[in-house]
């Protein structure tokens, strides 16, 4: 008999050819060529008007910003989850749960009659305090699978993954029941949130607005600080490499993994209200209906892309973005060539897919000698 | 490792440098601005000169586009053979005929929430007119028509105009009411399904006209009509579609089964049951979908956007429509426009199959009275002489145009005096005549029609005909209408 197989033979120094930036940036270009390779087989363009479609996008701030600045956010946030060994594919029900958040506060609190009045200055600071709640709710929801891992050993990723489903089916079932709008002629949503409670547009810079650009680099610096430069940061990082022997040094590791847990989900839920009160102003039913953008899910790749690196989170992003609205834009010039069945999310779905392969296939070998192995 | 922090510095200045030179390469291809205003007294064929520069209180002069830059933006796949499917069939066909000047371009499955980044990306390619089909896109399309005033947006089923933004819809209620004239003949447990998309008007007024048909000939027959309603909470839902056919079905007894939802899912299904000994009757929506079920689509709705689409293309075309001028803007085409059809097959050469042959000859053998001249006649003539009586409306078009003038469709004579005295303005027959009795969905404040705000309960005198108004704002069932909720 005979068996193939790959060994690994040992483990490789770094060296500059395959330090993350480049591996990452390298990985996009073979990924776009052969994402290119199969759409030119089933599809026929030619490479000038794909490559050149590309250029737009990533030269478009307008396709780009706005999924830029949400992967951004939340990768940020599942990447600190990552640190700890908390594998926070839940980021997705944390947003809908910052979203529900925000609208409760914003239309159905005592809350409301601020933004009826005239107050800017009061509005402004109650849409600070609509924003951290939309955190807190994000937090609250990731502690719950933070809590059954740190004390009941349940694996949190399961949990996590049907917290989603759960934040999904609440968010339905309010938007159908308590809080159908009364201004939306029979369709199934909420109204929208007053025009004083919504953020500001830069001019300019139309998709974003100044508290989201005010949010994502407060996000990105804290981030860096708490991982880089605080003890708190340290644990977290000892806790996903070397839980006994954080425990050993006297720490208790479920604290650790509690507010791993709690700062993970606290910035995804912000990334939500900052979503409803900035662009979506309202609920949609059936949200988990693609209604989200999924940003919580394609986050995921953002913090995998970033190598678990909260340093690559932003570039990363900019990449799993830029293909996002790459594969819309494919449609324009993909118009009648799609087979019926296929949308253009398909498209940002091979494009990211590919390029996420070769990037774990490089990776691998950035990181490992690899030996082909024939026995007989 | 300092190599490395600087490589990845060079990285994202490469990335900076390269987003900010697109940037303003995008933005200095952005076209001009179309609109020009010409000094009081001056001739046309003077110089040119852009808004900014000139600043006189004459009114805009628009010249019409030589060529024309359109893009759609759809709710769900084309791939649906329903609502997105339709529209693009639409544009399709426009851009083939008026291929000398128009170029066409779409988005398809397009939640709400990214509307505006996809309307960007549009108007950053130079599209100047811009069709939104979905109501949920309502309010985002406004949005975007601030934003952009000399972009002309029109609006598929909303009522939100301005200037730039107009709206146009095809709606299906006499073709269901025809529909409903059908499936009272058919049903054998007098027990008929419809699965809602949402109950908003439009759907409302598609159930109402789908039961008063049902009833029409069902109560004559012996029939007890009882119209069991679905509500989905989505336009894009094959399974849940599927699954609430499944209960109106199995639990309620339901034997005939209309839909709004954008896929051929339901039809599917009934072929399905078909093949497993069990008849059920089908009407097909929005597309031709007799084909995924030849045993149990009954007939259907169908519908040719393209009418509107090419009148508003033609009209931008020739200088009637412009970004100023909007406000009033709003198709609303009936059967007697050509927009709509009775039938679910498009033969080859064009025509339509208004009934499925399989079922014809037990439609001629049912007899019922016509409740307008008292004869007897058989369902599948009574079906063909109410759709005569539809289809003929010969000024009613012009009306269905405007806002203004939606308020003269329910005249069905006017007096002219001399010797004709007696003018027919619209369609000698409408289902929506009463004497009709229902009960509000939506009450109060929530109500959408005056009827509903003041009572919980409607009736219609016996005579009076519908106005645009009251279908356009439908928010009550007649009375044999049973809501079951969502499911």
């Amino acid at each position: 008999m005979v068996r193939v197989g790959f060994v690994v033979t040992r483990r490789t120094k770094q060296n500059i050819l395959m330090s993350t930036p480049v591996v990452i940036s390298g990985s996009l270009v073979l990924g776009l060529l052969i994402s290119y390779v199969i759409i030119w087989i089933t599809m026929g363009i030619d490479i000038i008007s794909f490559f050149g479609t590309f250029y737009q996008t990533i030269t478009s701030y307008t396709g780009l910003l706005e999924p830029f600045v949400f992967l951004a956010m939340i990768g940020t946030a599942i990447t600190i989850g990552f640190y700890g060994s908390f594998w926070n594919v839940g980021a997705e029900g944390q947003y809908v749960m910052g979203m529900l958040g925000a609208i409760f506060l914003t239309m159905f609190s005592p809350l409301n009659s601020i933004f009826t009045q005239d107050n800017v200055l009061l509005a402004t600071l109650t849409k600070v305090v609509v924003v951290i709640f939309g955190g807190v709710l994000g937090a609250f929801w990731s502690l719950i699978p933070g809590a059954l891992k740190a004390y009941a050993k349940v694996t949190e990723v399961p949990v996590l993954l049907l917290m989603n489903y759960i934040a999904y089916s609440i968010s339905d079932y309010l938007t159908a029941g308590p809080w159908k709008g009364k201004y939306t002629y029979g369709y199934i949503r909420t109204d929208q949130i007053p025009e004083s409670a919504r953020l500001t547009t830069i001019p300019g810079l139309e998709m974003l607005r100044y508290e989201v650009l005010a949010a994502i680099v407060l996000i990105t610096v804290f981030a860096y600080v708490l991982l880089e430069h605080t003890t708190l940061g340290l644990k977290i990082k000892f806790l996903g490499t070397n839980p006994v022997a954080l425990k050993s040094s006297g720490y208790d590791d479920k604290v650790v993994t509690l507010l791993t847990a709690t700062l993970s989900g606290f910035i995804a839920g912000l990334a939500g209200s900052l979503r409803l009160l900035g662009y979506d102003f309202r609920l949609p039913y059936n949200i988990g209906d693609g209604k989200t953008g999924f940003y919580g899910y394609t986050a995921i790749l953002v913090a995998w892309l970033s190598f678990r690196n909260i340093r690559y989170v932003l570039i990363s992003a900019l990449i799993v973005a830029s293909l996002n609205s790459f594969g819309y834009r494919m449609q324009m010039l993909l118009k009648g060539l799609l087979p019926p069945g296929l949308s253009a999310y398909a498209i940002s779905l091979v494009l990211i897919g590919v390029t996420l392969v070769v990037y774990t296939i490089v990776r691998v070998l950035k990181e490992y000698s690899i030996k082909l192995v024939i026995k007989t | 490792m300092p190599k490395q922090e600087t490589l990845y510095a060079v990285l994202i200045i490469l990335v900076i440098v390269a987003g900010v030179v697109g940037y303003f390469v995008g933005s200095s291809s952005v076209p001009p601005p179309t609109t020009v205003t010409v000094p009081a007294g001056a001739t046309l064929t003077q110089t040119v000169t852009r808004v900014s520069t000139v600043t006189t209180t004459v009114a805009p002069y628009i010249i019409p586009p030589e060529k024309i830059k359109a893009a759609w933006i759809y709710v769900g796949p084309i791939g649906d053979l329903g609502w997105s499917y339709m529209h693009d069939l639409g544009r399709r066909v426009v851009e083939k005929l008026f291929s000398s000047w128009l170029e066409t371009t779409y988005y398809e499955s397009v939640s709400e929430a990214e509307l505006l980044s996809r309307i960007d990306e549009l108007v950053r390619a130079g599209y100047s007119v811009i069709f939104t089909t979905s109501f949920e896109f309502m309010e985002k399309t406004y949005e975007a028509s601030k934003k952009y005033p000399n972009v002309m947006f029109f609006h598929c089923s909303g009522y939100m105009r301005r200037e730039n933004l107009g709206t146009y819809f095809a709606d299906l209620y006499q073709v269901y009411y025809l529909n409903g004239l059908m499936a009272g003949a058919l049903t054998k447990t007098g027990k008929i399904g419809y699965v809602a998309a949402f109950t908003i008007p439009e759907v409302i007024r598609h159930i109402n006209a789908f039961a008063i048909g049902a009833k029409e000939v069902g109560e004559q027959l012996g029939k007890n009509i009882e119209v069991y309603v679905v509500e989905l909470g989505a336009w894009v839902a094959p399974d849940k579609a599927v699954d609430a056919v499944r209960y109106l079905v199995d639990v309620v007894g339901v034997d005939v089964v209309a839909f709004t939802e954008d896929t051929s899912a339901i039809v599917e299904y009934a072929q399905d049951l078909y093949r497993k000994g069990k008849q059920i009757y089908v009407f097909g929506h929005y597309g031709p979908m007799y084909e995924y079920g030849p045993d149990v689509v009954v007939s259907g709705q169908l519908v040719r956007w393209e009418v509107i689409y090419a009148d508003i293309l033609i009209k931008i075309k020739s200088g009637v429509l412009n970004p100023t001028n909007l406000n009033n803007v709003d198709y609303w085409y009936l059967l007697n426009s050509g927009a709509v059809e009775l039938g679910a097959h498009v033969f080859e050469n064009g025509s339509v199959m208004m009934v499925n042959p399989k079922f014809v000859a037990e439609l001629k053998g049912i007899y019922v009275r016509d409740k307008l001249t008292g004869e007897m006649l058989s369902v599948y003539d009574l079906v063909l002489r109410r759709y005569e009586q539809m289809k003929y409306a010969a000024l009613l078009l012009p009306l269905q145009f405007s806002a203004l003038t939606h308020g003269l469709e329910n005249v069905t004579y006017i007096d002219i005096g001399g010797k004709e005295k007696k003018y027919l303005v619209s369609a000698i027959f409408d289902p929506f005549t009463g004497p009709l009795d229902g009960w509000c969905l939506y009450t109060g404040e929530k109500a959408f029609t005056e009827y509903c705000k003041k009572a919980t309960t409607v009736s219609i005198a016996a005579g009076k005909r519908l106005g645009h108004h009251d279908l356009w704002n439908m928010d009550w069932f007649v009375s044999w209408v049973k809501y079951l909720g969502t499911r």
